[in-house]
């Protein structure tokens, strides 16, 4: 019994001195961006590291100043509209691929699956041209519209959907419930988790998103943060300093919405898996 | 009567349809066709441009290049696969049960993949800083050779592999966490009643438990493999073309450099193809291994 | 088709907009009044010289004004490409990579501009100095302001530790050669191990210096391989130094994003190889409080040459106007103005070379330099070739980095790099269609 007692003890030890390391190592990089973001530029490539700047400095901060609460608000902005959205159009579709018959509806659903196994690379020229060809090249709009449409997120709530049983939308249409009515009351409602966890993946996706801005966006005014964050990277110098500041900046809210909504990032990746 | 039902009816289908099926058409289908009509042009962007046939088909996969790049990335992919599903497996293992701290453990592991990978890279661009950087001054204090990380043609892939791995461990952690909580606990009651030892529930209760999620992990990986970008152009060189020596240039990376580099947009295509083909063919293969091994029945 | 797909766009638009987005793209369009002044779109990156040549000529200009649209340094190629082959709203535009204009000729995107400085009633003379790297089959097709040309820069400070006497030394006695570049280099971090002898940047290009100073172009326009001994010469050179510590790693510069400018701001770099805008560079540094000595402690001088007559290389930097502008003219205008003795004044007083001084300017370019004989040789009429500037130009480049990095790491001897460079050029010529 006691040998059995030490046994269990001496797992549990184990079990949190492995997680306190791995923990550690995977929060590490985090506390290099941290101070890196307060010392001064030639400071940082000094060695060995030190994690406590020895003059902390907070000029990186600053220097953003100027620029960066337009970038924030920007991306808060388009992040926002994007999840709305994103939400709107993934959870619509999961709706009409999982509670409304009709012929074609596999062959369609295949096609938005096939279309995450495409590389971004592969499609860019084109996007563009379409992008222009309709006058939106230098727009926000451009950006919304590119992000639009989500193969992962119909997916994802597609397999929330999928674990309601139908019984309870056929019960409604019999009471003469309209589609719209269904799903809005119904379905929506129940489905809290997964659409919140949407809200976070959507979230992410774009307010890290580099690439199609950097591509779709010229006028300064409308630059998003993580372009923004380029504006240290000149021709000929990299301002290290505001960069990680930027980095520090860009890391934060991303960070407050984790620690909030956590509980529906684990559920809702989670239930993204099932019967796949 | 029935006309005007069934219209209402495919009316109501198509107000569900439309928002994102318009999305769709516009900015992945009709591009993606057109990806696939210029793989057979010589387009560099502008107007000037002729049909070739298949001549940049056969000019790739007649360069050693083009086949080192593939090589590059299906090592890329595999390493990843393994070790993302296998490190969030013993995590999910360790984690799925609750215990004070588990949840805190959770977002921990989880967190770097909320991270934009530009300021992932670039953080680790100063731990790998090839003289005096953190990693080889830490080796030094314990006694360890150095490398050259990022540095050497022979280590920068295997950096690469790292901080991706790093990355994105604890997203299929939590991903398998969900799994194994889903599975019930009274089939694990049933088997200790049999008499099973914690190793054959596991293969017995907890993989099978487990499969459906497992292969859906699998499958994310792989693709995500395949289509790695963002840190191959932040870390090494960007448009200063990839890694020491090459040695870091995945395909993905080889279409960007020719359709923005080079401007041989129809080469990039017809590469982009071959990508997606390969993409598609593996995701097929699995899909069609999985009956072997994924169970749906057992939760 | 098309007007049913924009109808369809447009009513997602009206299902999804909220409010917030109405306001975001109503910012979006600043529409030209149509009686006004004629606004032409110019993109050029981020760089306080080019803003002030801007902001000048708006201020000058009544007529015409330039509305600049400022890129990221880093990613300026990339985006212009895209922006081009989508037929973005660009009247002109700033070449940054010089070879990209290859392309961009052959896709139809650049206007020829002979007919628009014949116009003028005289000939360009920063066209004239650079003839050989505006015209394109006979068409000009850009007009360089910023001129191109590799100067040795070195840091006095250096010299004198290591007890060695400095380039111009050399150059006075004609014998500031390769060979003698590479003894020089040696015996400072020979003298002092702290130091670093010298450094020649990481672009693939700045391994054609001896080449180009021979008169070699690696790929010749009309596609066949030319002499690459040079290549050869210098890639060996910079192992030797490499070796002995002597020249900073290219391979960690690159993974380090170290740059050059740090380097030698921070004053163990004893000669600094590198082009005609480093002295606005050591300006900046000054102004910014980065440089680990006195301004008046660097000096420049020739780029070492093994030719009899002295030759140095590099490539002008010039605006090109875009074959679909509907504002060529007032284009033109600006372009040209930039490339004219006012444009070179406020060029030269960002400590830039323009294409084509003229007394003014050279007059504020002497404000940027230390005193001494520097200003003698940064203006002194030299020859000025370059090696592959041919449409295969860019993919050479890239390729020959990666080959040289193969070398430089020791995973191929000299041998095997020139066999692989050669099959390597091959390739590039026959697969370039």
């Amino acid at each position: 019994m006691t040998s059995y007692r030490r046994k269990q003890r001496i797992e549990k030890i184990l079990r949190y001195v492995v997680l306190a390391i791995v923990t550690f190592i995977t929060l590490f990089p985090l506390v290099i961006v941290l101070s890196s973001s307060f010392k001064n530029e030639s400071e940082l490539f000094d060695f060995p590291f030190k994690f406590i700047p020895a003059k902390p400095i907070t000029d990186n901060f600053t220097r953003l100043k100027e620029n960066f609460p337009l970038y924030i608000w920007n991306s808060v902005k388009l992040t926002f509209v994007i999840v709305i959205v994103q939400l709107f159009t993934a959870a619509t579709g999961a709706y009409v691929f999982t509670k409304l018959h009709w012929k074609g509806r596999d062959f369609i659903f295949g096609l938005y699956i096939a279309s995450m196994m495409i590389p971004m690379q592969a499609v860019m020229i084109p996007q563009f041209l379409i992008i222009r060809s309709i006058n939106l090249y230098d727009t926000h709009m451009s950006l919304v519209l590119l992000g639009a449409f989500t193969a992962f997120g119909t997916f994802l709530i597609k397999q929330f959907f999928m674990s309601i049983p139908d019984t309870y939308c056929e019960a409604a249409r019999i009471d003469g419930a309209k589609e719209w009515t269904i799903f809005s009351t119904l379905m929506l409602p129940m489905s809290k988790a997964v659409l919140v966890t949407q809200i976070i993946f959507s979230f992410r996706y774009f307010w890290n998103d580099f690439f199609t801005p950097l591509i779709y966006i010229t006028t300064p005014q409308l630059k998003t943060l993580p372009l923004g964050m380029t504006d240290f990277v000149r021709e000929q110098y990299v301002y290290w300093g505001p960069q990680m500041a930027a980095a520090l900046i860009s890391i934060v809210p991303v960070l407050v919405i984790f620690l909030f909504g956590q509980k529906y990032f684990v559920q809702g990746v989670a239930s993204s898996g099932i019967k796949g | 009567m029935n006309i005007s039902h069934s219209l209402k009816r495919t009316g109501t289908i198509l107000s569900f349809l439309l928002p994102s099926f318009i999305g769709f058409i516009i900015f992945v289908l009709l591009p993606m066709i057109m990806a696939f009509g210029l793989s057979f042009t010589n387009y560099s962007g502008g107007p000037n441009f002729r049909f070739i046939g298949m001549k940049n088909y056969v000019v790739a996969f007649t360069n050693p290049e083009f086949l080192k790049y593939l090589w590059v990335t299906f090592k890329f992919m595999t390493v990843t696969v393994v070790f993302q599903i296998g490190l969030g497996l013993v995590f999910a293992l360790i984690l799925a049960r609750d215990f004070r701290g588990c949840s805190f453990f959770r977002g921990a592991l989880y967190l770097p993949n909320i991270l934009s990978s530009v300021a992932v890279g670039l953080a680790f661009m100063f731990i790998f800083e090839p003289t005096s950087g953190f990693m080889n001054q830490f080796l030094i204090s314990v006694g360890l050779p150095t490398s050259k990380w990022l540095a050497s043609s022979k280590s920068a892939l295997s950096v690469i592999i790292t901080i991706a791995i790093w990355q994105n461990f604890g997203y299929y952690m939590v991903l398998f966490i969900g799994g194994l909580q889903n599975i019930s606990q009274t089939l694990y009651e049933a088997a200790g009643i049999d008499g099973a030892n914690k190793w054959k529930q596991f293969v017995h209760v907890t993989l099978p438990g487990l499969s459906p999620m497992l292969f859906y992990g699998i499958t994310i990986a792989v693709i995500r493999g395949f289509q790695v970008f963002d840190y191959i152009y932040i870390m090494t060189g960007g448009q200063q073309g990839g890694g020491p020596a090459g040695s870091t240039n995945v395909l993905a990376f080889d279409i960007y450099l020719n359709a923005f580099t080079y401007f041989r947009f129809g080469y990039a295509s017809a590469e982009s193809v071959v990508l997606m083909i390969i993409i598609l063919a593996m995701t097929f293969l699995q899909s069609h291994g999985q009956k072997k091994w994924v169970s749906y029945d057992i939760i | 088709m098309r007007t049913k797909k924009i109808l369809l766009v447009l009513t997602l638009i009206a299902c999804l907009a909220s409010p917030v987005f109405a306001a975001g793209a109503s910012e979006t369009k600043a529409a030209p009044a149509a009686d006004g002044p004629v606004v032409i779109s110019y993109y050029t990156w981020d760089d306080s010289s080019h803003k002030a040549l801007i902001d000048t000529f708006n201020a000058t200009h009544k007529d015409i004004q330039v509305k600049a649209q400022i890129l990221p340094a880093a990613d300026y190629e990339t985006k212009l490409t895209t922006l081009l082959s989508g037929r973005a709203d660009i009247d002109a535009f700033m070449e940054k990579r010089q070879v990209d204009m290859f392309g961009q000729y052959d896709n139809g995107y650049l206007e020829p501009l002979d007919s628009y400085i014949a116009a003028t009633g005289k000939p360009n003379p920063a066209v004239e100095a650079f003839k050989s790297s505006s015209v394109i089959n006979g068409d000009t097709v850009v007009i360089p302001w910023r001129g191109g040309a590799y100067y040795t820069y070195y840091n006095k400070k250096v010299f004198e530790k290591a007890g060695v006497p400095t380039p111009d030394y050399y150059v006075k006695r004609g014998e500031w050669t390769w060979k003698k570049f590479e003894e020089v280099a040696k015996a400072i971090t020979a003298a002092d191990p702290s130091l670093v002898g010298s450094t020649i940047y990481i672009w693939g290009g700045q391994g054609f210096f001896q080449a180009g100073q021979a008169g070699d172009s690696i790929v010749t326009p009309d596609g066949k391989i030319d002499n690459i001994d040079n290549v050869v010469k210098q890639l060996e050179m910079r192992k030797r130094l490499e070796d002995v510590g002597a020249m900073w790693s290219l391979v960690d510069m690159k993974v380090t994003k170290l740059h050059y400018s740090k380097q030698f701001y921070d004053g163990n770099v004893g000669m600094l190889l590198i082009g005609e805008w480093f002295p606005g560079q050591m300006v900046t540094g000054r102004n910014d409080g980065l440089l680990a000595y006195d301004f008046e402690d660097w000096g420049i001088t020739r780029l070492p040459c093994d030719q009899s007559e002295y030759v140095t290389v590099g490539l002008p930097t010039g605006n090109c106007i875009t074959s679909y502008s509907k504002k060529k003219q007032a284009a033109f205008e600006f372009i040209n103005w930039m490339s004219g003795p006012e444009g070179a004044a406020i060029a030269a007083s960002y400590g830039v070379l323009p294409a084509a001084p003229g007394e003014a300017a050279k007059a504020e370019i002497a404000k940027n330099l230390p005193k001494g004989n520097s200003l003698d040789y940064f203006l002194e009429e030299k020859g000025n070739n370059t090696a592959n500037f041919s449409p295969y130009g860019t993919r050479v480049e890239t390729e020959f980095a990666k080959l040289q990095e193969d070398f430089l790491l020791g995973n191929i001897n000299i041998e095997q790099f020139k066999t692989n460079f050669t099959k390597l050029l091959n390739d590039i010529i026959k697969t370039t269609y």
